[in-house]
């Protein structure tokens, strides 16, 4: 993105605050990786700053990234940022074989010691790990040594989406029924460390009817001054038959397609269909628009759903305080088996 | 810190840097640099925060004279001359040094 495409969306952005009165302002990067832009960074950082600055309003930067810069860049956003999220997957044999540099020099000793020094500084570190067939037994190790190495704010273990590259690198989705276990384990060992255990779609501090972007208003600018309401290519939401296209930047302010924009808030805030039976429906809310199939016939559930539906149940029992239950529920495979496929769970329903 | 593209120097280059007692605490909105050696303490604000900032990431002056010059709305070569005026000012409060006149 050049620089005076920055400032036009951040000038544009900053219109519609004032016009909505708004105290804060939120400003999240990511990509690809943001920092392979960083001039772009550097200078939304300070320019957007600098314009809350002028209306006291409060300004909030979150970066989403692989930690792949320099020391110095590390400990600038530890001072800039007030969330930082960061791949790691787990200790170096791990980090290695799931994020391979593309010229084969090892990334982890970067990644790592980065982690370290932004964990040390003013932001908010969240840990993301993302979990495969063959690392979700090692689902604890990881833990101890985030615990121990970086103690973050929060931990988000997520199972490895399956495409053609990942397939291609050997990396296939965990089972739900081991991911729900180790999860479980681990976010036990977390909370008692102080640290949030996340897992995206099973979150049942909130209800809600959608668990990203999509249909909350927010504007995700692309380098060519696009505006969507996903993070994904273009390409992918419009295969899955999705328009979020929500317009363009232009002369410095937002174009947006009213009707583009009314029906994302519709999708965003209705009941799948094929979510109506399911207890998770307003924490999962349907999970991801663009990659979770909803035109699954009611109560038929993929791999995926299964997993949130076994997480929900542990992490509602946790938030009863109900965790020997939740650990004793976990080593009965069978209960565990027909809570997953269960096609109902309204208690009028269930057998 | 230097860089001769931006500048159309009339005079030979300068490699400045740190001095070896030197120390910065960046808070959301200015930066405090303190020479603990010579007991100097500056407040960096605006303009030369976000300059202090770029330069101690390691991007070039020339990076700095087009992000300072976005910023600004102004053109280049007033950019240039700002942070020249930074720099020698931090220069003067013996906060920089010469790098020719040290190992
Ligand atoms: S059916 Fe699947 S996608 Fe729908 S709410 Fe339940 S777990 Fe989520
Ligand atoms: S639709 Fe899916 S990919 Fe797009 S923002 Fe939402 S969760 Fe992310």
């Amino acid at each position: 993105m050049s620089l005076p495409m920055v400032k036009q969306v951040i000038d544009a952005y900053f219109e519609i605050l004032d016009e909505e009165k708004s105290e804060r302002a939120d400003i999240q990067f990511f990509g690809g990786e943001p920092f392979y832009s960083p001039e772009v960074v550097y200078f939304s950082v300070v320019y957007a700053r600098r314009k809350a600055e002028e209306r006291a309003m409060d300004i909030h930067f979150e970066v989403t990234t692989n930690g792949i810069f320099s020391a110095d860049v590390a400990a600038w956003v530890a001072d800039h940022f007030d969330a930082v999220i960061l791949s790691l997957d787990g200790p170096m044999d791990i980090q290695e074989s799931q994020r391979p540099a593309r010229n084969g020099k090892p990334v982890f000793p970067i990644v790592y010691n980065n982690a370290k020094i932004i964990s040390s500084g003013s932001a908010d570190l969240i840990l993301r790990s993302c979990i495969s067939q063959k690392t979700a037994r090692r689902i604890m190790e990881i833990t101890a040594w985030i615990v121990e190495e970086f103690h973050p704010k929060a931990v988000c273990f997520e199972s490895v989406h399956p495409t053609g590259q990942s397939k291609k690198a050997g990396l296939f989705p965990p089972g739900p029924v081991e991911f729900a276990r180790q999860f479980h384990a681990s976010a036990r060992i977390l909370e008692a460390h102080g640290i949030a255990a996340v897992h995206s779609t099973t979150d049942v501090s909130i209800c809600r009817t959608t668990i990203c972007p999509v249909g909350r208003n927010a504007l995700i600018i692309s380098p060519d001054g696009a505006v969507d309401a996903c993070y994904l290519p273009e390409k992918a939401w419009r295969d899955a038959g999705l328009e979020f296209r929500l317009g363009k930047v232009r002369a410095g302010k937002f174009d947006i397609n009213e009707n583009v924009l009314q029906g994302i808030r519709r999708l965003a805030n209705g009941d799948k269909p094929s979510c109506v039976n399911c207890l998770c429906r307003y924490h999962c809310a349907g999970g991801c628009h663009v990659r979770q199939n909803g035109n699954r016939s009611i109560g038929r559930y993929d791999n995926t759903c299964m997993q949130t539906r076994l997480v929900t149940i542990t992490n509602l029992l946790r938030r009863l305080n109900e965790n020997d239950l939740a650990t004793e529920w976990l080593t009965d495979e069978a209960a565990m088996a027909r809570f997953a496929c269960q096609s109902s769970d309204h208690i009028s329903e269930m057998a | 810190m230097n860089d001769e593209s931006q500048l159309r120097q009339t005079t030979p280059s300068v490699r400045l840097h740190t001095t070896r007692n030197l120390y910065w605490v960046r808070d959301a909105n200015f930066t405090l640099v303190i020479e603990e050696e010579k007991d100097v303490t500056k407040r960096l604000e605006g303009d030369a925060a976000a300059l202090w900032g770029w330069l101690s990431m390691g991007l070039s002056l020339s990076q700095c004279v087009r992000l300072l010059s976005a910023m600004n709305n102004m053109p280049s070569a007033e950019a240039a001359s700002e942070i020249n005026q930074h720099l020698r000012a931090w220069q003067e409060a013996g906060l920089l040094e010469d790098g020719s006149q040290t190992q």
